[in-house]
């Protein structure tokens, strides 16, 4: 990454920083008065008179000290990156073109997609539809297992015939490999 | 001398073929897994942590030990090689032993690397089995005020030393772990903090899953970001002209560099989370210091490549004192494995003498069998090894990306922990393009719980009152040792592991 972008990177992160520091302190501040999620209306003065004495002992203590550090790096990441030039002047349809375009960001967005299908919609939906074989639990895994590795190995592979034709060979055994041998014979749960 | 005894009974208790089977076996993997670019050790420690979780105790601590040792050496292969360091401990190795195979010695290059390894290990364990126990005994000083600055003093080396940017960064990503520890139940009061009405979120962010995150998934997408395997060019193992010197004659005669080697890399392994890189780099920037002949340095120098493989070697040993004695880890791949001994109901620190009084012995001998292990594996691989370089990342990453979330799953049977391992690999390559370095951040989440439980336990002891951490002698030295560090990284602003490899990258600059 060019020093620039990195300091322009820096500049939204440090603001990203910033909001959560704020938002975990509040939460610590609320933890230190209610610390056991009771409703608002519940907490009585006397409680919050303890709360105040014995400070020391709250759970939200450390998390607000962790909050209160982040936010004050924060601040100094900030203001290193706008010394280093950096501007909140890239938001432009241009540049958002450009990162759409850049192919890291492409490779990262496909990789997460893959994977997040892979989660949320192959590994639920094979095992509604798949669980055919009792004595080989692993099935709906293995097949859920063998849709991601086939879907990264086209995508990123070459799209001729033969090639295809190994990455399915190369997921089918793969696949098999991990299903078999984690859940079948190192007995180890799969998801 | 009891010690002694305790060890020798500890190699007789390994003396069981299956365990040294499975250490042989974990051995060759962590070679393959060190040498092929995109895999490190931390990963692999890492996701076999989650695997082995159901195995016996003894196949689990061989598995991930034997694959720490081969991993650490194997980096130093494909540095040799291809040019490309299978792990960032290798690349350094990298500068002298590509030449040294351009020149057609790869196969003795290769030679002096395996025995330079395998001394800095020998020597890693023999101060590990011979300072460890000991140490637990001054640690059994340590009460909830020095624990809470240990781990602060932790958390806050590691983010000064590792960051290749700004210290802030290192700071950052450390409290960033700190942040992360605090979601979940507290072990104090039994108080939810930051579940925002998530039953999920109530039981914590595991480490496992989010170490996996962290080390594998960034390595997938980057992997298929770059386009190098058109133009990989393995370079072949055999000399073309064999050399006359004997490869041990060779190391026996860079006495000197070993032993100083050794020495940097075991104090540097015991620094918290500062780790194998950053000790071969300074072990590297060392031994270019006080050669007699420090212009044949970047050409394929023996030297430049002994340095830092004893160095990085040596740091194993280093990193696991302070991990077994204090349970603050020294590197990356000890932080994982302290995650493992963990998740295996064993509780490193001070009272490990106690509770299990035979375990440092047990680890050291597992060790010492691991780099005879490391001697077999590296004679078995060398001639496969270029074959094994050539396996392209098409059919390696997307494997990695499955194993990555059934190791994730396999700790706790949460389908929560396979978001959580997505969401920190995001979270983690995201961070990595930011130039943040993902230990400080694995470090802060492990030790988050225990600087919360000490300072709290801390305060409830004195009141309230924070002069606790001033007036007892162990927690003022770490606190000065804090104060001291940070204000020379803000004077210094230059992390030391960018120092360290800045003049050695401005000198491959040279030469290209």
């Amino acid at each position: 990454m060019k020093k620039s972008t990195l300091r322009r990177a820096d500049l939204v992160f440090s603001v990203s920083l910033m909001v959560v520091s704020i938002a975990a302190m509040i939460e610590s501040v609320k933890l230190l008065f209610n610390p056991f999620g009771r409703d608002f209306e519940d907490v009585r003065g006397d409680d919050i008179k303890q709360s105040l004495e014995t400070w020391y002992q709250s759970v939200g203590l450390v998390p607000f000290i962790i909050a209160a550090f982040v936010f004050v790096c924060a601040l100094c990441l900030f203001h290193f990156a706008r010394r280093e030039g950096a501007r909140f002047d890239f938001i432009k349809l241009g540049n958002v073109r450009a990162l759409l375009k850049n192919e890291e960001f492409r490779v990262a967005v496909i990789v997460t997609v893959i994977l997040s299908a892979y989660i949320f919609a192959f590994m639920p939906l094979c095992r509604e539809y798949l669980d055919f074989f009792p004595r080989f639990q692993a099935f709906p895994f293995m097949i859920a297992t063998f849709l991601m590795l086939f879907c990264m190995m086209v995508v990123f592979g070459e799209k001729k015939l033969v090639p295809i034709l190994k990455y399915f060979v190369a997921s089918a055994l793969a696949a098999g490999a991990i299903a078999y041998g984690f859940g079948m014979l190192a007995l180890i749960p799969l998801p | 001398m009891n010690g002694l005894v305790m060890l020798a009974q500890q190699f007789v208790e390994l003396m069981d073929p299956m365990v040294l089977l499975i250490l042989l076996m974990s051995t060759l993997l962590g070679v393959i897994i060190g040498a092929l670019p995109g895999l490190s050790a931390t990963m692999g420690i890492a996701l076999l942590t989650g695997l082995t979780y159901k195995f016996p105790l003894d196949y689990t601590f061989a598995i991930l030990l034997g694959v720490y040792v081969g991993a650490i050496y194997g980096g130093s292969m494909s540095a040799i090689l291809l040019n490309i360091p299978g792990t960032a401990s290798a690349a350094a190795t990298a500068l002298e032993g590509h030449p040294l195979a351009l020149q057609g010695k790869a196969e003795t290059a290769i030679k002096v690397t395996r025995l330079a390894s395998i001394i800095g290990t020998f020597i890693g364990i023999l101060a590990l089995a011979l300072i460890a126990p000991p140490l637990t005994s001054i640690a059994l000083k340590f009460t909830s005020p020095e624990y809470f600055m240990l781990a602060l003093f932790g958390v806050l080396i590691c983010g000064s030393i590792v960051t290749s940017d700004i210290p802030l960064k290192g700071w950052i990503g450390g409290l960033i772990g700190l942040l992360i520890a605090q979601i979940g139940m507290d072990t104090l009061q039994g108080a939810s903090r930051f579940d925002f009405g998530n039953n999920a979120l109530m039981g914590g962010i595991e480490m496992v899953p989010a170490m996996i995150g962290f080390y594998a998934i960034p390595e997938v997408i980057k992997a298929f970001a770059k386009h190098d395997d058109e133009d990989m060019t393995v370079n072949e193992l055999k000399d073309e002209k064999k050399e006359k010197i004997s490869v041990i004659r060779l190391v026996y005669g860079k006495l000197r560099l070993v032993v100083q080697s050794a020495l940097i890399g075991l104090g540097i392994g015991a620094l918290p989370g500062v780790g194998e890189d950053v000790a071969a780099w300074v072990a590297y920037g060392a031994a270019k210091k006080t050669s007699k002949e420090p212009e044949k340095f970047g050409t394929g120098s023996y030297e430049g490549a002994i340095a830092p493989e004893v160095g990085n070697n040596a740091a194993i040993g280093g990193a696991m004192i302070p991990m077994l004695t204090l349970a603050v880890p020294g590197s990356p791949p000890a932080a994982v494995l302290l995650g493992a001994l963990m998740i295996h109901n064993i509780r490193p620190g001070p009272m490990i003498m106690r509770d299990n009084p035979t375990f440092i012995y047990y680890v050291a001998a597992l060790l010492f069998l691991g780099v005879v292990a490391l001697w077999i594996a590296g004679m078995i691989l060398a001639k496969p090894m270029t074959k094994i370089l050539k396996v392209p990342k098409i059919y390696l990453m997307p494997i990695v990306a499955a194993l990555s979330i059934v190791g994730a799953y396999a700790i706790n049977n949460r389908a929560f922990d396979i978001v959580v391992c997505l969401v920190f690999g995001v979270l983690g390559y995201i961070l990595d393009k930011m130039q943040y370095s993902p230990a400080p951040i694995v470090l802060g989440i492990i030790l988050g719980n225990m600087i919360d439980e000490n300072f709290r336990r801390s305060l409830i002891v004195s009141d309230g009152s924070l002069s606790i951490f001033v007036t007892r002698p162990i927690s003022l030295l770490f606190l000065v040792i804090i104060v001291f560090v940070i204000v020379r990284m803000i004077i210094k602003k230059k992390p030391a592991a960018q120092a360290a490899a800045e003049p050695v990258a401005a000198a491959s600059n040279e030469e290209e």
